[in-house]
């Protein structure tokens, strides 16, 4: 949005030292998110000498600018960051709604550990040695929920969104009866449940790219993910151009999101007689190798696995995923005109109706072309001692308003 | 002795050479880029062609690799690509736990097996003995991170006798900073301890059945006094170089139990820069771990002098 921003922009001035003035060249319907969207990439506001620095060099200052700062004194890196209470910060008069509001804050410390073993961070939190648990395994909820002094809740209500995302530069991917073929093998549930076992309260069937139970959430288009067609898939995949030729499955298997997913995938494949070249690596791996265009037999790849967070898949601003601007677009290259043309219309749209109608034509014409594979929407949850109170729930973990007696 | 241990020292150099060139090479041809770490999960691939140009990690072999090792050699190990700290400031804050645990773990594993080796041999054939060597056995085969599991369910959760996890620096109190570290050094300390009291009772039964322990006994030499004054002395040798050579289980051991018992020590952060692909940090971290090694058989090489004056250099 920055980038389509500063293509608007005709000039930006300080009007004075707490205001400025922003002019661009036709009216931008979507301001306000750009400036107050939550998920990176989103706004941030520094000093301008930080402000100054390359975009593409880290910055080394970082101190924060809300009720805590970080002591970088006590950063350990991978291990534990502390932030303190900022004296100075007066919060609004009012209640708080996620990153908006009154941020008023009620400890003068906080310590963020990072245990790198849910096993261990799960026998902490029952021994009483922190306090909240941001993200506990699916395996371990059980043993939590059994523990009279700890509360175990939805943390996101927005939740993440599955993908598989194909190589639309090469074969067999470039054909889309191919693309579509495995859209038709697909059964999400089998996904969902590889990666959230039997809890059905953590998991929905997705036929669509938007975040459910937000106010775009649409199916339009989305009855090829209803139900699984074995057949249609094998009739569909002999009509194309595939000639069966290796698939370059490349699936990071120190993510266990995309390991069990990756699974799956292996299996369906398998199943409508594609020939899959599985590719068992970590996700340092997979980060690179998904970057280079070269075709798959020579150190590119077919598809790899990867999913989102929920509060991304809001609309097409922080979508980097369902863009299909060909050379443009995120990993895998979809270059679909009639997708572009509804994120162009979105952008536009001057209320809330035009919205939903720009998006469901996306919806559809995304699922046609099959810009990426989505395997389902998942919730985790979150757990804290009972000893603590106000926690809410979110796309990240919100400290104020969060208080703790002894 | 001074000569042959300068000339040891010096032979270090060309092993640190040899070892740099190796970590060095490997980490150029192994897959993953850093860049697309850093890029996160919604850059395109412009944003990762570009940070990997502003990291320089674009360049030839040869030109990063000079660079590289003249840093080395002004005693720099470079800066992390991921933290932007220097790789020097990383493992500062993270040696102390590493080396407590190291530490209280080699001499948590000296104090029980040799014991444990002597009287095995001691008593050899006996249900003592086999005893021993069934508990030697469990200690190879159970691995750190099973032994580490129950024993903070045991003695953290149930009992409530220690902390689950973490480490408090030694600066805040000897009991903060040795309660966090007993449960830790004991499921590191099984393969170790097993594999001390295996050789110790090896070496012990060599040297008790030579004739001058049969003529300690028969002059009236007590039992304790035989076997730790007069046998142990002559058994030192290969049991101090099997607890040489363990040092190398103790850093790959560190690794695991520093990740389950939540301890922020430089195997966890060794793992961290290999997931990340911070190849500074691998690569210091390599080169540090490589020296201790050779340093500790150093160490172990000129104790021979002292415990056998028949060996001279």
């Amino acid at each position: 949005m920055g980038i389509m921003l500063r293509g608007l922009q005709k000039e930006i001035t300080a009007v004075d030292d707490r205001s400025f003035k922003w002019v661009l060249s036709k009216p931008y319907p979507k301001m306000l998110l750009a400036l107050g969207k939550n998920n990176a990439p989103c706004t941030f506001i520094m000093p301008e000498r930080i402000a100054q620095t390359d975009p593409f060099k880290q910055i080394t200052e970082y101190i924060g600018s809300g009720p805590m700062k970080f002591a970088k004194a006590e950063w350990v890196p991978g291990a534990k960051a502390v932030f303190e209470k900022f004296a100075d910060y007066v919060p609004r008069n009012e209640k708080p709604s996620w990153l908006a509001g009154g941020k008023v804050m009620n400890f003068d410390r906080i310590e963020w550990v990072i245990m790198p073993d849910p096993a261990t961070a799960a026998a902490a939190l029952q021994a009483g040695e922190v306090d909240w648990w941001e993200s506990p395994i699916a395996d371990l909820i059980p043993v939590l929920k059994k523990n009279k002094n700890v509360n175990v809740d939805i943390a996101d209500p927005l939740g993440n969104i599955g993908a598989f995302r194909m190589n639309h530069l090469h074969a067999p991917f470039n054909d889309v009866k191919v693309r579509r073929a495995v859209l038709t093998a697909m059964n999400q549930e089998d996904y969902m449940r590889a990666i959230v076992g039997d809890d059905n309260s953590l998991w929905k069937p997705l036929p669509g790219y938007f975040t459910p139970g937000t106010p775009l959430y649409t199916e339009e288009g989305g009855d090829v993910l209803k139900m699984r067609n074995i057949e249609a898939a094998k009739k569909l995949l002999a009509e194309s151009s595939y000639k069966g030729e290796p698939v370059v499955c490349v699936v990071a298997q120190d993510q266990p999101i995309t390991k069990a997913m990756g699974d799956v995938t292996a299996d369906l494949l398998k199943k409508i007689g594609m020939n899959v070249d599985f590719v068992a690596t970590d996700w340092g791996t997979v980060g690179a190798r998904r970057a280079k265009k070269d075709p798959p037999g020579q150190g590119g790849w077919s598809m790899f696995h990867t999913w989102h967070a929920g509060a991304d898949c809001l609309n097409p601003a922080p979508y980097t995923a369902i863009r299909a601007n060909g050379d443009k677009a995120w990993f895998g290259w979809p270059d679909v005109p009639a997708v572009e043309a509804e994120v162009t219309n979105w952008f536009d749209a001057k209320n809330l109706d035009e919205e939903k109608a720009a998006l469901s034509r996306l919806n559809k014409a995304a699922l046609e072309s099959v810009v990426y594979a989505p395997t389902g929407m998942f919730l985790s949850y979150q757990a804290w001692r009972k000893n603590v109170e106000g926690v809410v729930k979110g796309p990240l973990p919100f400290f104020w308003g969060v208080s703790k007696t002894s | 002795m001074l000569g042959y241990i300068l000339r040891r020292i010096l032979a270090t150099v060309p092993v640190m050479a040899i070892v740099g060139l190796l970590v060095f090479s490997l980490l150029y041809i192994a897959p993953g880029d850093p860049a697309a770490v850093i890029a996160g999960d919604q850059a395109s691939p412009d944003d990762v062609a570009r940070i990997r140009a502003s990291l320089g990690l674009d360049r030839p072999f040869l030109v990063r690799f000079i660079e590289w090792s003249s840093q080395i050699l002004r005693g720099d190990l470079g800066t992390s690509i991921f933290t932007a700290l220097p790789v020097t400031q990383l493992i500062a804050q993270r040696i102390e736990p590493t080396l407590s645990l190291t530490l209280v773990t080699l001499f948590l594993s000296i104090v029980v097996a040799v014991p444990l080796g002597v009287i095995a041999a001691w008593k050899a054939g006996s249900w003592i003995d086999r005893s021993i060597m069934a508990f030697a056995v469990i200690g190879f085969s159970v691995p750190v991170f099973v032994v580490g599991y129950v024993l903070a369910y045991v003695f953290a959760l149930t009992l409530d006798w220690l902390p689950v996890q973490g480490y408090t620096p030694i600066a805040r109190g000897f009991w903060p900073w040795l309660e966090n570290l007993i449960l830790p050094s004991i499921a590191l300390g099984g393969i170790y301890i097993a594999l001390i009291a295996r050789i110790t009772r090896s070496a012990m039964l060599d040297v008790l059945s030579q004739d001058y322990i049969r003529t300690a006994r028969a002059k009236g030499l007590g039992t304790s006094t035989t076997l730790f004054v007069h046998a142990l002395k002559n058994a030192a040798v290969p049991i101090v170089t099997v607890i040489g050579l363990g040092v190398a289980l103790l850093i790959g051991g560190a690794v695991v139990t520093e990740s389950v018992f939540n301890i922020p020590g430089l195997g966890r952060l060794v793992v961290d820069a290999i997931l990340r692909r911070d190849y500074p940090v691998i690569q210091g971290l390599v080169l540090l771990f490589s020296f201790v090694y050779v340093l500790v058989n150093l160490l172990v090489d000129v104790s021979y002098t002292f415990l056998d004056p028949r060996i001279k250099y």
